[in-house]
């Protein structure tokens, strides 16, 4: 070591010491430690004899113990314990110090005199401040130097970054937890150069432990360690964890803004109404367009009766009130409403809940309503029979059995695999009490008959029970149904299916037991284990285990003569640790053991219950491991009192300790600070006064039964603070223990937890009101992560196709999709997710019984507290209705359009014959009329072709036929054709070259054809039109531009829609405007684009682009 | 010299401007308003041409082309007419030789039915 370094030691050391030079002993050195101890000045000591200080009658016993350790003659035998003992009596008090030559080349030349263990050992026994810090509930650690060593750290600092201590103590801070160099090193820097503290409050830190990187976050101080000449030797670091607040307080943001997301964008009418006036304070989009009929600003912040007096006269106020009263939901399917919208008054049939919105103080402070509008299914259930309620019996083919019970009779119906189900022969016939009777005894009452209750309240039958088959063996089965109403909403039939699913009951056990085995397995090679058996108390002990308690390997110890083993001071806490492990199933316990020779030691045992599949208790199997090398670790730090107690003081969390006498004498500066009162008011039974008084008989009953059996405790209760307010407080207290393992009394650490409770109530209050909305809506809902990974559905999803989303697949909601459209789906939404935007599409799935239905989803991507996509919230509407009315209209359309244009086929041509037969008549009029009637005959047959491939684009049988053609050509044709007809206008094509395409012909040209002849209708003025053909990269656009009326802006996207057509008031004009939506749907199927660009009163420039073949 | 057509259709107004307008170019007309005995038509009348509309009763115009075309007649060329969009696809499923929109000019109807009757077989 040099020199330098040695010296630093020397003047840092905790311990006293003094160097001694030259035979007469003249003090050459001495520490502040020393100076301390023996309350003389330096200058009183340095360059005075050791003598001086020894009392007279001792000085000579001392003088030759020095002139020995210098006489040559005794070095050699003197080589290997050259420490010497010495006791010597100083201010009335017996100081004991430890001699040690220093040597110079091999010879003596000076002496090392430090204060010795009893020294020590008298300081640690009065210390507990450091008993303390060592095992306080928060991290608390010691950096000395530049480099910051780890002087020390406590057991509680040591689990927070994971470290074991020997690789920690004594080394520099960076180089054991690298990780948080960045972050922490210029704070460290701050507190050395200013002597400033540094406070930390919620500070994120990413920490390596249990074997990955974690988020963590702290409260935490750093306090400069001031020595007497005020130099800034070192940091004290208290640190306490609060990571979990942090989070639960960030997951509340989270809940909060999912459920308003999930309401504003929900296809199903949702509005929140607050107070006994029913202001309304949100409603979504829906609710507007669907059902109130109401402009947003005539509505939000304003009194509901006020806005709607239609429902005084209803019963919704009254229900209401009782909802707000009560605090229960309201649920109500196809009930009558009026409602007064800005069209009129409307009679709606509607499925609606009100759910009260719950304070944390559990006052209902708004509802929460939902309304479906089910006005079409009610009426159209009204004029024909419901025919889909009559579900079919599926087939027995997968093992599922189906059954039809009248709920009536009880006479049951079922599919002949039912039986074999039940373990009964082919053909047996069962009736339904029969079926119950063969249900397990334990299950019938408690899990059938329940079930079936409930199944009458909420329409659903669902459970899993043992049956018992006539050879004694019970199976597992899977039950589900439901329930059949008639018209006044009676109970009448039940569907369901039945499965047996033993196996997959019985591989999940199996898979549980051994994944624990071997947990424990891995421990085990360094630990003792433990297995003892419940029913005949056997126990088995491993080798190891046997070892660590003091038995020598031959020995074979019964259960009694290992219990014997345990220090009879740490019985009875052993005692309550067995029963606390039968009540939560975990065993833990730290305690002394007395090995054979009086060997006291200490272990930590630990255990898990396992259970047999009734959940009875079967046995317990555990690990010990010797602690007892951690637990003098405590020994071996040497640190002062005062250190500790500033330490204790300064931690950002409130501190009480308690002596063996249950009285609690000390409360440190934070706790004080926080209660506005003086130490002598808190101690004794004097802290009680602060407690709310509904608190108090329940922390002093836990803390007398905890004083009792020595155990740690845990408990949360109301303190006044300052301010009079009281707020809640978390308590975390430990038992205190001597070096020697004697029980002191207690030691706590307490935080303000009163944000943090209020945050856990309001967070369980807002995800209970996310999934019960989610799972009454009338809509299936889903989510996904960020990955795409579905992590949720509700029970109306579930419910509807009877599966569950698979936590391992992207996109598991679509797996009970139709075959054929689950990857167009999947597709669909890949590419939406890829720039965050809306997705929507139909598509067709597969309902629990194996109908097939029609679902129309929507989904929009949502984002997390910090504004990072988090994943996508959407939703899945039954259009089946919707979607068969379509199927109908397009059928009748294309009916329609053959039965319109047969009478006109006959028209058309005895037109064209008369025309003919009167070619050569002078009479204008017959020939003009003629034409006219021609003209008109041919717009009409043209329509009637639009509406017809109209039907066709919807019903999906629109088919191209793609041939390599040159484009040039196609765009002449179309000219000449639509000049023909137009005459008055002059149509020029501008084009670089010949460009040849692969694309449908026929279908292209309906494309130009429609463009001109928009072109020519809609410039009844300019004459001018430019057709232009642009050869681009990978692709061609061919633009139309006239000079006429031209189309406003906000309309550009709305022309490409069905039956819209620009300056519908513009009488000079006439025609459908399907063109434009039928060419959009031609050019999209080429995976073109189509667009215009335009404004008012300066023309039109439609263009649509094509993909050029290589 | 004179040549022969069928012309098969449900509507009888249509039969007879059809009639007008082939009988003005020299063809002897046959009109019928269902297809049920179409081959025995043949046999008695032996056309040049057959217009044939898609909605006849009772067969239809698909069957009764297949029957013609499956017949010693097959080589008597048939024209497909309809008001259905898709008559170049009813064509071509029926074994039809040409296929005509309804409505039509009638130089169209003029024109498909002297290219049947005289120029060589095409298929559409």
């Amino acid at each position: 070591m040099a020199e330098a370094n040695f010296e630093n030691v020397f003047y840092l050391s905790p311990l006293p010491m003094i160097i001694l030079r030259g035979p007469d002993s003249i003090i050459e050195s001495v520490n502040d430690r020393m100076i301390g101890l023996l309350n003389k000045p330096a200058t009183a000591l340095r360059g005075h004899s050791f003598l001086s200080i020894v009392a007279a009658e001792q000085a000579d016993s001392v003088s030759l113990i020095l002139s020995n350790m210098y006489a040559p003659g005794k070095t050699a035998h003197r080589e290997e314990s050259h420490a010497h003992d010495i006791r010597i009596l100083y201010s009335g008090s017996e100081l004991h110090f430890t001699l040690q030559p220093l040597r110079d080349a091999g010879k003596v030349t000076g002496i090392l005199v430090s204060a010795g263990q009893e020294y020590q050992r008298v300081k640690s026994n009065s210390s507990p401040f450091r008993n303390m810090v060592m095992q306080a509930p928060i991290g608390v650690t010691i950096l000395r130097g530049p480099s910051y060593i780890v002087e020390m750290a406590n057991e509680q600092y040591l689990k927070i970054v994971d470290r074991q201590e020997k690789q920690f103590v004594g080394k520099p801070l960076f180089d054991v937890l690298p990780e948080v160099r960045d972050l922490v090193a210029p704070l460290l820097r701050s507190v050395i150069e200013t002597g400033e503290p540094v406070h930390g409050d919620e500070f994120k830190v990413v920490i390596f432990r249990q074997g990955e990187m974690q988020e963590t976050y702290f409260n935490f101080i750093y306090q400069p360690l001031k020595e007497e000449d005020g130099r800034i030797s070192g940091i004290i670091v208290v640190a306490n964890e609060v990571t979990f607040q942090v989070k639960a307080k960030h997951a509340l943001a989270e809940t909060e803004k999912q459920f308003r997301n999930l309401v504003m964008q929900s296809p199903v009418a949702m509005t929140i109404w607050r107070g006994r006036d029913f202001i309304i304070e949100m409603a979504n989009r829906e609710m507007f367009t669907t059902i109130w009929r109401k402009e947003e600003e005539d509505i939000i912040g304003k009194k509901a009766l006020d806005v709607f007096p239609e429902l005084k006269d209803q019963k919704y106020p009254e229900l209401l009130n009782r909802v707000l009263h009560t605090g229960s939901p309201h649920r109500e399917n196809e009930s009558v409403a009026y409602i007064q919208g800005d069209d009129g008054m409307r009679k709606f049939y509607l499925d609606f809940e009100y759910a009260p919105l719950l304070e944390t103080d559990g006052i209902v402070s708004g509802i929460m309503i939902t309304v479906n509008d089910v006005t079409e299914k009610v009426e159209a259930r009204h004029k024909v029979e419901d025919a889909e309620s009559r579900l079919r019996l599926a087939t027995d083919g997968t093992g599922l059995a189906t059954w039809d019970l009248d709920l009536n009779s009880r006479h049951i119906i079922y599919s002949s695999h039912l039986v074999l189900v039940f373990g009964q022969e082919p053909g047996t016939e069962l009736s339904h009490a029969a079926m119950r009777s063969l249900i397990h005894p334990e299950d019938r009452k408690e899990i059938v008959e329940k079930a079936f209750e409930q199944a009458m309240q909420t329409g659903i039958y669902h459970y899993e029970a043992r049956v018992v088959w006539p050879d004694k063996s019970v199976h597992w089965i899977r039950t589900q149904g439901k329930v059949i109403y008639d018209h006044g909403h009676k109970p009448q039939r039940m569907l369901g299916t039945m499965i047996d699913i033993t196996n997959e009951k019985t591989a999940y056990g199996i898979l549980q037991d051994s994944e624990q085995r071997l947990n424990m397995a891995i421990e085990a090679a360094e630990l003792g284990t433990w297995v003892l058996n419940l029913r005949t108390r056997e126990a088995q002990y491993s080798s190891r285990y046997l070892q660590i308690l003091g038995f020598e390997e031959s020995e074979r110890p019964n259960h009694k003569e290992i219990l014997e083993r345990i220090h009879p001071g740490d019985r009875p806490a052993r005692d309550m640790a067995v029963i606390e492990a039968m009540r939560t199933g975990l065993f833990n316990i730290e305690m002394r053991i007395i090995r054979p020779g009086n060997n006291i030691g200490w272990i930590k045992a630990k255990g898990s219950l396992f259970y047999d599949e009734k959940r009875t208790p079967e046995r317990m199997l555990g690990t010990i491991m010797d602690i007892t090398e951690q637990k003098a670790a405590f020994n071996s730090l040497q640190e002062s009192e005062e250190r500790f107690k500033m330490v204790a003081d300064t931690a950002p969390v409130m501190i009480w300790m308690s002596g063996n006498d249950r009285f609690l004498d000390f409360f440190n500066t934070s706790w004080l600070t926080y209660t506005g009162r003086q130490i002598v008011d808190e101690v004794n039974d004097g802290w009680k006064e602060g407690l709310h008084p509904g608190d108090v008989a329940r922390c002093a009953e836990l803390y007398d039964r905890s004083f009792n059996n020595r155990i740690a405790f845990h408990i949360e209760y109301r303190l006044r603070r300052h301010d009079g307010i009281y707020r809640w407080i978390s308590d975390n207290a430990v038992p205190r223990y001597t070096p020697d393992g004697e029980f002191v009394g207690f030691i706590s650490a307490c935080m303000d937890i009163d944000d943090e409770k209020r945050f856990n109530q309001r967070l369980q209050a807002s995800e209970l009101l996310f999934k019960t909305i989610s799972n009454v809506s009338p809509v299936g809902l889903w989510m996904t992560n960020e990955k795409g990974i579905n992590t949720f559905v509700n029970d109306t999803w579930l419910h509807w196709t009877g599966s569950r989303p698979n936590a391992k697949i992207p996109n598991s909601w679509v797996e009970a999709l139709v075959e054929e459209d689950k990857k167009k789906t999947i597709q669909q939404f890949e590419l939406k997710a890829a720039s965050l935007e809306k997705f929507s599409i139909e598509f067709r799935f597969y309902l629990w019984d194996g109908s097939v239905r029609w679902g129309l989803s929507e989904g929009y991507p949502y984002y997390d507290t910090d504004g990072k996509f988090a994943g996508y919230a959407g939703s899945v509407t039954d259009i089946t209705e919707r979607k068969q009315d379509e199927l109908l209209k397009n059928d009748f359309l294309a009916v329609a359009s053959h039965e319109l244009k047969t009478p006109i086929t006959s028209i058309k041509a005895y037109t064209q014959l008369l025309a003919r037969t009167y070619d050569n008549t002078n009479d204008a009029f017959l020939k003009s009329a003629l034409s006219k009637v021609e003209n008109q005959v041919n717009k009409m047959s043209k329509l009637v072709g639009d509406f017809l491939n109209l039907s066709k684009i919807e019903s999906d049988k629109f088919r191209l036929n793609r041939e390599v053609f040159t484009l040039n050509e196609l765009v002449n044709e179309a000219v000449s054709d639509i000049q023909l007809v137009s005459p008055a206008h002059l149509i020029s094509v501008e084009a670089p070259g010949m460009v040849r395409i692969e694309a449908d012909r026929e279908k292209i040209m309906q494309v130009l054809t429609n463009f001109l002849s928009n072109a020519v209708k809609y410039s009844p003025d300019h004459r001018d039109i430019r057709v232009i053909i642009e050869p681009g990269e990978n692709s061609v656009t061919v633009s139309v531009r006239d000079k006429g009326i031209g189309i406003r802006q906000e309309e550009h996207a709305k022309i490409f829609q069905r039956f819209y057509r620009a300056e519908s008031n513009n009488i000079q004009v006439s025609g459908f405007g399907i063109g434009l939506y039928i060419s959009a749907e031609i050019i999209n199927a080429h995976q073109g684009e189509i667009g215009v660009k335009s404004n008012k009163a300066e023309g039109s420039d439609f263009y649509f682009k094509l993909p050029v073949t290589g | 010299m004179t040549r022969k057509i069928i012309i098969y259709d449900d509507d009888m107004d249509l039969l007879e401007v059809c009639s007008l307008i082939l009988s003005a170019k020299k063809f002897e007309v046959v009109v019928k308003d269902k297809c049920t005995d179409i081959l025995n038509d043949i046999r008695e009348h032996r056309p040049d041409v057959i217009l044939m509309d898609n909605w006849i009763p009772d067969i239809g115009g698909v069957k009764a082309t297949r029957l013609v075309k499956g017949s010693e007649f097959r080589d008597i060329p048939v024209i497909f007419f309809t008001a259905n969009n898709n008559v170049a696809e009813l064509a071509a499923e029926a074994g039809a030789d040409y296929s005509l929109q309804k409505p039509f000019d009638i130089t169209e109807l003029e024109n498909i039915v002297s290219n049947a009757a005289n120029g060589p077989q095409k298929t559409v």
